[in-house]
C-alpha cells in the first residue's frame, strides 16, 4: 500500500507544475485532484511549486534590455564574415556598384600570400631549392668554373659530342635556356686570327675584326649557317654586359639589335682581350640562358632558369 | 518583398543570394533568439553578441539547411550551442556571473516611469531567478528558459537539445525541482 501510494506521489508531483499552470490533460488532472487531498507531501510539494512558478511568471513579463545591435550592423558583419554561396550570389546580384568587402578580404589575402606561407608553397620552393643544390653541386663536379684544376684540362662537352664549340643548326633557332656552352681552347695565334673569330659574331661569312672594341654585330644573319652548319653562340654573348673573368672589361658599348620576336638582346662584341686564348678563360664554362632582353630603360635583365651555372664574377652584383 | 511570405519562400530566396529575404527572417526571429540568449547568460552584451553570432552561423549554413525542423527550432539549437560555449568560456576563465546588485547600478533605460517600489520589486524579482539560473546546470537551465519562459511545446524543445518527448518531460521535472529548491534556499536567506 504505501510502496503504489509512493508510486502515485511520485506521478502526481511529476505533473504538478502543469496542474498549476491548467495544462493537464483531462485523465492525469483528474488522478492529480483525487490524489492531493490525501497526501500532504504532494500538497507540500504544490505549494512550493506555485511559489517559484509565481516568480518565473513575474520574470517573463519583465521586459528584457534593448538590444545594441540591429539589422545593419548584422548585414555589415556578413559582408565581412559572411563567407556562403548565397552571399556570394547576393554579391553579383546586389551589389555590383562595389567592391564586396568580403571579397576585398580576399584578394587583400592573396596579394599579400606569398607562396611560402602556404604549404604548399613552401613545398614548393624547398624542392626547387633542393633541385638547385644538386644540379649545383653536380655541375660544379663536371664543370668547374674556376680553380687550378680545371686550367690545364680539356673542357668537356655538355651537350655537343662533337669537338668544336657547341653549335646549333639553323632551324633551332637560339639555344634553349640551360644549355651549357663551353669556350674550346684556342691556341694564341688563333684568338688573333680574325677569321677564326668570325664565329663569334653569328654572321654568315662577315669578317669581324675581333680587336674591335666598338664593333656593332650585323644581327640580321645571325641565324644564318656560318658554313659549319651552325652557328656559334660566345660566351660574351651569353651574359650582357657581364665581362669574363680576369678578362678586361669591353670597352664598346653592347650593340642592340633587333629580334623579330619582339625581344631586344644585346651581343657583346669580345674584345681582342676576351678573344685572346686564356688558359683560364677556355676552361671556363658559362651556362646559356635563355635571351636575355634588354628592358626600355637599357638596364638588361637575365631571365636564369633554375639549375644554370653561373660564373664566379663579381660583376654578378648587377643580378 | 512581403512580409507575410512564410519561412521556406524566405528561405528559397536567401539562398539565391536575397538579402533582404534574409532580413526578413531576421526581424521574424530575432526577439525570440534574444531572448532566449538573455536568459540563459544573464547578461545584455553577451546575449546581443550571441544573437549576432547565431544569425551569422545561420547565414552561412543556409545551404545545409534540410528543413528537416522549423526555422525557429534551428535558430534555437545554433544559439544554445553558442551560449554553451560562452558559458564553458566563462567557467574556463573562472569569471563570475555579474551580481545582480551591480547590474542595478546600471542605467537601465527600461526603469523609466516606473513607481520606484515596483521598480525595486522587479529588480528583486529578476536578480532572484538569474541567480537562481545561474546556479543551476546549463542543461536544467535551457529546459527552464525554453519551457517556463519562452513557453515551446515539448515537441519543440525535444527538436531543439536533440532528445525525446519524454526526455525533455523528465529532464524538465528534475530542472523545476532545482530551481525551486535554489529559490527557497535563496529566499530563506534574505
Amino acid at each position: 500500500m504505501i510502496r503504489l501510494f509512493r508510486t502515485e506521489c511520485r506521478t502526481v508531483q511529476r505533473a504538478l507544475w502543469d496542474y498549476t499552470n491548467h495544462r493537464l490533460p483531462e485523465g492525469v488532472l483528474e488522478k492529480v485532484e483525487h490524489h492531493l487531498p490525501t497526501c500532504e507531501a504532494c500538497r507540500h510539494e504544490l505549494k512550493s511549486l506555485r511559489q517559484a512558478q509565481h516568480v518565473l511568471t513575474s520574470y517573463k513579463s519583465e521586459p528584457v534590455p534593448v538590444q545594441r545591435t540591429d539589422w545593419s550592423d548584422l548585414q555589415q558583419r556578413l559582408l565581412t564574415e559572411g563567407n556562403a554561396p548565397a552571399l556570394r550570389a547576393a554579391f553579383q546580384n546586389d551589389a555590383r556598384e562595389e567592391r564586396p568587402a568580403e571579397s576585398e578580404n580576399r584578394a587583400e589575402d592573396r596579394r599579400r600570400r606569398r607562396p611560402g606561407e602556404t604549404w604548399q608553397g613552401s613545398l614548393l620552393y624547398a624542392g626547387g631549392f633542393t633541385a638547385f643544390l644538386i644540379t649545383a653541386a653536380l655541375g660544379y663536379r663536371f664543370f668547374p668554373l674556376t680553380g687550378a684544376s680545371a686550367r690545364h684540362e680539356q673542357p668537356k662537352a655538355v651537350v655537343s659530342a662533337g669537338p668544336g664549340p657547341l653549335e646549333f643548326a639553323p632551324s633551332q633557332g637560339r639555344p634553349p635556356a640551360g644549355t651549357v656552352a663551353y669556350h674550346k681552347p684556342q691556341t694564341e695565334a688563333d684568338a688573333l686570327n680574325p677569321a677564326k673569330n668570325s664565329r663569334y659574331n653569328g654572321s654568315a661569312g662577315r669578317e669581324h675584326d675581333a680587336t674591335s672594341k666598338t664593333d656593332a654585330y650585323d644581327d640580321s644573319n645571325a641565324e644564318e649557317p656560318d658554313g659549319r652548319g651552325g652557328y656559334h653562340m660566345t660566351p660574351a654573348v651569353l651574359r650582357t654586359n657581364t665581362p669574363v673573368k680576369g678578362a678586361k672589361k669591353h670597352a664598346g658599348k653592347p650593340a642592340e639589335t633587333s629580334d623579330p620576336d619582339g625581344m631586344r638582346f644585346v651581343k657583346h662584341s669580345p674584345t681582342s682581350e676576351e678573344a685572346a686564348p686564356r688558359q683560364d678563360a677556355a676552361s671556363r664554362y658559362y651556362v646559356m640562358d635563355q635571351i636575355a632582353p634588354v628592358s626600355r630603360n637599357g638596364v638588361s635583365r637575365r631571365f636564369v632558369t633554375p639549375g644554370t651555372l653561373v660564373p664566379s664574377n663579381e660583376d654578378d652584383a648587377a643580378y | 518583398m512581403s512580409s507575410q511570405l512564410p519561412d521556406n519562400e524566405l528561405l528559397s530566396r536567401c539562398r539565391q543570394g536575397n538579402l533582404e529575404a534574409f532580413g526578413l527572417l531576421y526581424s521574424r526571429y530575432v526577439l525570440q533568439v534574444y531572448r532566449f540568449s538573455y536568459h540563459m547568460l544573464g547578461d545584455a552584451d553577451d546575449a546581443d553578441d550571441v544573437k549576432q553570432d547565431t544569425f551569422v552561423k545561420a547565414y552561412q549554413a543556409l545551404p545545409n539547411f534540410r528543413g528537416d525542423c522549423s526555422l525557429q527550432t534551428w535558430l534555437l539549437k545554433i544559439a544554445g550551442n553558442l551560449c554553451r560555449d560562452r558559458l564553458k568560456m566563462r567557467m574556463r576563465r573562472g569569471e563570475m556571473e555579474m551580481l545582480p546588485e551591480i547590474e542595478d547600478s546600471l542605467h537601465d533605460p527600461s526603469s523609466y516611469g516606473i513607481d520606484p517600489a515596483e521598480s525595486l520589486e522587479r529588480k528583486d524579482t529578476r536578480n532572484a531567478v538569474h541567480r537562481v539560473l545561474s546556479g543551476l546546470p546549463e542543461p536544467q537551465r535551457a529546459l527552464i528558459v525554453l519551457r517556463d519562459i519562452e513557453e515551446m511545446s515539448y515537441q519543440e524543445i525535444s527538436e531543439v537539445l536533440g532528445c525525446s518527448v519524454s526526455s525533455v518531460k523528465l529532464r524538465l521535472f528534475r530542472a523545476r525541482r532545482g530551481f525551486r529548491d535554489r529559490l527557497e534556499s535563496l529566499l530563506k536567506a534574505r
